[in-house]
């Protein structure tokens, strides 16, 4: 698959900058590519997974609701979208980015927030996860809307005080290095407003 | 058993003869062995505690990915009763556990604060209580204690001011509170914790 047919020029054309922002990154390695996708395909794939049917799922440690694993899906944009993130150009483009050599498996779903839900601070370490990364699909987001995705300064190999505060933004990609300092967490959505996204881990 | 000390605390209902057999064998033939007490303190006794436990210090603590809460200094009378050995004697009537020891904690759940999993992993199996401080409360708001094991949820109490709930908690059982909404407004509700050996 090109990437150029999805990917904006914005962000191929960019790639050593982008890389020095990645290494750079406090706490932890991480870069929020701003307009991912080409507007036309972030529209696409925001309605596509808009009719995907979503679960409610509750533990100790979040509150939202999922889409099945999205290589499953029957939205032949939707498995565009996860043939582009699988792509061996892609893995190339990311490992490039980022200095982290990949595998090429994927988890891959479509997560929605509504009012009150949340996802409390985690390191996402799990054996294979090398990646983690978040695509954000919704408009319209401020900070007081919650929602935000939040970084934690590690102090003594626990989560200490926050570091980043990232509102979602639409047409965003969120990658981060999933390692042991890797604390992070979904502030509540405070706002009606539904918080679409599609994350997972690259492996 | 100091009667005269459990009279003036408790709702006279628990310390009717008749009642202790029927807590013991609610305890004993409930899957989990756990009992809860509803209108445990009597009316006078409640609303003490409850100012008393509103008025004390409290401060803030939170490592995220384990719990967010806040530690209240407990209040001399409210420790005198909860550590005695007559509270303590009732509960080893109840149970049928032989206790010595109550390891008692104040904590204060407010609007983001939780528990998680993770944080009961480190504790050791064994008998602990609930005291609830709390206004009417709708679980909607979240704050719930939630007992599970590796498999399943097990059980869930929800925030029910003036009960006491005893709880045998066996190993591989875990809990948690769960995080308190933005819905609870600034509702808070206070948990009394005993870890009893």
């Amino acid at each position: 698959m090109e990437l150029t047919e999805w990917v904006s020029r914005q962000v191929l054309d960019n790639k050593n900058a982008l890389k020095k922002q990645f290494k750079g990154a406090k706490p932890f390695k991480h870069i929020l590519l701003t307009n991912f996708l080409k507007a036309d395909k972030h529209k696409a794939v925001e309605a596509a997974l808009m009719k995907e049917q979503f679960y409610r799922k509750e533990a100790d440690l979040f509150k939202l609701k999922q889409t099945h694993e999205l290589k499953n899906t029957q939205s032949p944009v939707l498995l565009a979208f996860y043939q582009l993130m699988t792509s061996a150009n892609l893995r190339k483009f990311v490992t490039e980015l980022t200095g982290i050599k990949l595998k090429g498996g994927i988890d891959m779903s479509g997560a929605c927030y509504e009012f009150a839900d949340y996802l409390l601070c985690h390191d996402d370490q799990l054996s294979g996860r090398r990646i983690a990364y978040i695509y954000y699909l919704s408009e319209g987001f401020i900070e007081k809307d919650g929602g935000s995705l939040v970084l934690f300064n590690t102090d003594k190999g626990k989560p200490g005080s926050v570091a980043k505060v990232y509102p979602p933004k639409a047409n965003s990609l969120m990658l981060f290095e999933v390692s042991t300092k890797s604390f992070h967490e979904v502030t509540e959505s405070l706002s009606d407003k539904k918080r679409y996204t599609i994350t997972g881990w690259l492996h | 058993m100091n009667i005269e000390m459990l009279k003036e605390w408790l709702n006279p209902a628990y310390l009717d003869t008749n009642t202790i057999p029927k807590m013991q064998e609610a305890f004993k033939e409930s899957p989990l062995k756990s009992i809860r007490l509803n209108h445990f303190l009597n009316d006078r006794s409640y609303v003490k505690t409850e100012i008393s436990v509103h008025k004390a210090k409290a401060k803030h603590a939170k490592i995220a990915d384990r719990f967010s809460y806040s530690d209240v200094v407990i209040p001399k009378q409210v420790a005198t009763f909860f550590t005695s050995k007559e509270f303590l004697r009732l509960i080893s009537v109840i149970t049928g556990k032989k206790l010595k020891r109550c390891e008692l904690s104040i904590k204060k759940f407010g609007h983001r604060d939780y528990t998680l999993l993770h944080d009961s992993e480190a504790l050791k199996p064994g008998l602990e209580f609930f005291f609830d401080i709390n206004p009417v409360w709708n679980p909607a708001w979240g704050g719930s204690l939630v007992y599970r094991d590796a498999q399943e949820e097990l059980f869930r109490l929800h925030p029910t001011a003036n009960a006491l709930t005893i709880v045998n908690r066996k190993k591989g059982m875990f809990r948690f509170l769960e995080y308190v909404n933005v819905k609870s407004g600034q509702n808070v509700r206070i948990v009394v914790q005993g870890l009893l050996s």
